[in-house]
């Protein structure tokens, strides 16, 4: 399918303010071909791409960038803007910030025509159908004049794709193109590029996920700070690394790793070095510690947890998997006591737990922990680790880190594998593995029975997501705690629970034996999530 | 139909605003020493004799119970009827038709300058990098910081004074409401300027604004059809308040520029405690700043049709 080339990146560096953070990338880009660009946050894939663009701010200087007989290395901004576009198409992640809120999308997709093209109005309003058309937009009509807030994930990603294919470009440049979707929207995502590749388009895919790396590309170009350590065809890469990089990031995998084994090299400042043990089976003896019965919770005529009952014993994880809207997020704040059902009850060692009145509920609240996706958004921002720590201690009551305290937040930190400096440090300025490590920390800080995780890990890299995972296992056998583990990611899921509960449109359609449920879906909607997401 | 309703939460609002502003001016004006009827015959030091006091009482009703006072004057205001000015000897609403117009003309012309000023600056520090912005910021903090009154002076002293370029008394001619537009725009802009700046910042840094680039958008372009609109929003909704701060700052640079108004009428009429001209004064204000906030809110809808708004 390959054909002619297409775009030419040879020593390709881009540096801000005397800093590179892209140190002589070389790479190409076929015809009709796709080529992934993989790497943890911080590689340098992204700016890469933007680069490709004219667009990534900063010093830009290249041995050689052409896309076809252009040389991208010599263009003023007015002919950059003649090459994006009609030329080289992007694709970003998170189409719900990538268009504009306040528009709607038809006006997103005619952007580039009546920037490009001679078309008159007519003219652009039928082809923006046209491009809608094309990517599967169900009803373009009525959706042309949604704006993305009006949108699902997935037709909002089709959208975006739409606006960058309405001059066909040669080059699209897909950025994480299917990050934060749900399985099955990633395919159709996944899908959509595939088909473009065939048709001829060249793609080149910037993504931490492998798995849809796989799915895609032909070629993947592994970068780590800034540099290309290794490429090749897709099958070498992702089967036979070389690098020991590369190897990193395959072992750190969830897909196909049975329960308990570590996917992460050890931590460096955990106290237990020691090798992977085998999670001990959980008895079926062991006390339940957290219960819902028949749990309801309507918003206005939408049930959003229909009848949902569910049973968690001590040392065992139960997951929790669904499609984005099948309602995990709310059967979560009910379970944490911080949403009244309608109907049903939870329960908390053994005590009613919800309905009841915070007053009564309080005593008992460290109990319960909870870790959240957006570890920052869940800190305040003025508050240093340290203190965040000393808060969750002491359930608000220390108003400043007494030095007394000192020793208490350094075991903290020590425990979850960070180094105790870091209590000084405000939120904002560490990476995302260890802001999920403090709110870890937080959560675990009144000694919990049960933590209910809620996406725990779905905006880290594969290599953090590991280490998250390996440090989630470590403190469970340590201490016996017993989670609700929630995540859209099937592999995820699947290493880490013990049970599971499937949820569709706020019912759970089937719950067991992870082993059991994912090898052998009795529920039709379990088959579909799985086939999904193969 | 949601316009229909909304409309209607607008009037019964505006109705309960105007009821408040006639209750708290009747009562608030009555804890001010002194005497009406001495108002009514001339002000403090006019020797009135106790027969014409008492005269006067009578006619105005001056003599009744509070209460009767209060449900009197208000249901003359329900009919429409503000009664006639104690110092000017006029009706109320002639004083009113003759002062609301130069007001609103200085009001809105503000407004619109401020906005200019605010998305003007915006508009050159962005994309100018990180001191451009940083200037900015100072400046419109100095602006948004700085007395009516010591701008006013200063811009006289500079543009008309010493360079002669504009008049320093608001006469009839057109140039006359430069100086006064400036004085009571600038603090506004300031304010405006900050807010602005903030969300322009946000929007800039969010990835529809790179997409935008992406398709082949110049930098202005995406600032005029993506960025000003998010820009907007936040000091489209504090437009009522700027509104009212220019209503009063008007107070301050009426009197400064020697301009007819409904702030140096607002002055005069509480020195001599002229009550139906405070009292008619103050509803019109009201009246003016809820439709203004009525209309900001219909501007923030169209700016923002995404509706979910509480």
């Amino acid at each position: 399918m390959a054909g002619s080339r297409r775009l030419t990146v040879d020593g390709l560096r881009v540096a801000f303010g005397g800093v590179e953070v892209v140190r002589g990338v070389s790479f190409t880009l076929d015809a009709g071909e796709c080529v992934a660009l993989v790497g943890e946050s911080g590689s340098g894939k992204s700016v890469t791409a933007r680069a490709l663009l004219g667009l990534a701010g900063g010093t830009v200087t290249a041995d050689a960038l052409t896309l076809d007989d252009t040389d991208l290395a010599a263009l003023g901004e007015r002919d950059w803007r003649r090459i994006r576009g009609p030329r080289i198409g992007l694709v970003l992640q998170d189409a719900l910030v990538s268009l504009d809120p306040l528009r709607p999308i038809a006006r997103e997709i005619d952007d580039p025509l009546r920037l490009h093209s001679r078309l008159t109005r007519p003219e652009r309003a039928a082809r923006v159908l046209e491009v809608l058309d094309e990517v599967s937009m169900p009803s373009p009509e009525t959706r042309s004049r949604q704006r993305s807030g009006e949108l699902s994930g997935g037709l909002r990603q089709r959208a975006l794709i739409a606006a960058a294919l309405a001059l066909r470009p040669g080059v699209l440049i897909a950025d994480e193109p299917t990050t934060a979707l749900d399985a099955e929207v990633q395919r159709q995502v996944v899908d959509r590029l595939a088909r473009l590749r065939d048709e001829g388009t060249s793609v080149l895919a910037i993504s931490h996920d492998l798995g849809a790396v796989r799915r895609l590309a032909d070629r993947v170009v592994v970068l780590r700070d800034g540099e290309a350590v290794e490429q090749g065809p897709t099958e070498q890469i992702l089967d036979a690394p070389t690098h020991p990089y590369t190897q990193a990031l395959v072992a750190a995998l969830p897909h196909g790793k049975p329960r308990g084994t570590r996917l992460s090299a050890v931590a460096a400042g955990r106290r237990n070095s020691g090798t992977p043990t085998p999670q001990a089976p959980t008895a079926e003896s062991s006390p339940v510690v957290l219960s819902a019965r028949r749990l309801t919770r309507r918003f206005g005529d939408f049930t959003a947890v229909d009848d949902v009952s569910l049973e968690l014993r001590a040392g065992e994880t139960l997951g929790l998997v669904g499609a984005s809207g099948s309602g995990k997020t709310t059967t979560a704040r009910l379970l944490l006591g911080l949403d009244a059902p309608d109907a049903g009850q939870v329960a908390l060692l053994g005590a009613p737990w919800n309905p009841l009145p915070e007053r009564e509920r309080r005593p008992r609240r460290a109990a319960l922990g909870a870790v959240y996706q957006d570890a920052l958004s869940s800190f305040d921002p003025r508050m240093t680790v340290g203190r965040i720590l000393v808060d969750a201690l002491t359930a608000g009551r220390a108003t400043r880190p007494g030095r007394a305290r000192l020793p208490d937040v350094e075991r903290m930190l020590r425990e979850v594998g960070l180094d105790p400096a870091v209590a000084a440090r405000l939120p904002r300025t560490l990476s995302g593995g260890q802001r999920q490590r403090v709110a870890i920390a937080r959560a675990l800080a009144p000694s919990p029975r049960v933590v209910v995780c809620d996406e725990p890990v779905s905006s880290l890299d594969v290599t953090v997501q590991a280490q998250v995972l390996d440090l989630l296992d470590e403190l469970q056998r340590e201490r016996g705690l017993a989670y609700v583990f929630i995540s859209h990611d099937l592999d995820v899921v699947r290493h880490q629970s013990d049970r599971v509960a499937v949820m569709s449109a706020g019912r759970v359609v089937e719950q067991g034996p992870a082993e059991q449920v994912f090898t052998a879906p009795e529920h039709p909607y379990t088959r579909a999530l799985l086939a999904a997401a193969t | 139909m949601p316009a229909v309703r909304w409309v209607g939460s607008r009037v019964v609002g505006a109705v309960v605003v105007l009821w408040a502003v006639a209750t708290l001016i009747f009562f608030a004006i009555r804890l001010v020493p002194g005497d009406p009827a001495e108002a009514i015959l001339g002000g403090p030091g006019s020797q009135a004799s106790q027969a014409s006091l008492d005269l006067v009482r009578r006619e105005y009703g001056l003599d009744r119970p509070l209460l009767v006072q209060y449900l009197d004057q208000l249901g003359r205001l329900a009919t429409g009827h503000l009664g006639e000015s104690y110092s000017l000897k006029q009706p109320v609403a002639a004083v009113l038709a003759a002062q609301v117009p130069p007001t609103l003309t200085l009001a809105a012309l503000s407004l619109v300058a401020a906005w200019l000023l605010a998305i003007g600056v915006a508009w050159w520090s962005s994309g100018s990098g990180r001191v451009a912005n940083a200037v900015a910021s100072g400046l419109e903090v100095v602006a948004s910081a700085v007395p009516h009154f010591l701008l006013g002076s200063v811009l006289i002293v500079v543009l008309s004074t010493s360079l002669g370029l504009l008049p320093p008394v608001s006469t009839g001619t057109a140039s006359g409401i430069v100086l006064p537009v400036i004085t009571l725009a600038i603090p506004v802009a300031g304010f405006l300027g900050q807010v602005t700046r903030d969300s322009l910042l946000d929007a800039a840094a969010a990835p529809f604004a790179l997409t935008a680039r992406a398709r082949g958008e110049s930098r202005s372009g995406v600032f005029w059809r993506h960025l000003l609109r998010h820009a907007a929003l936040p000091g489209l909704a504090l437009s009522g308040w700027a509104f009212g701060s220019l209503l009063s700052g008007a107070i301050v640079v009426e009197s400064l520029f020697a301009r007819p108004g409904l702030g140096r009428t607002l002055l005069d009429a509480v020195t001599l405690r002229d009550i139906p001209l405070v009292t008619g004064v103050a509803l019109v204000s009201a009246l003016a700043y809820v439709l203004v906030v009525a209309l900001g809110d219909l501007a923030e809808r169209l700016v923002d049709p995404r509706g979910g708004r509480a």
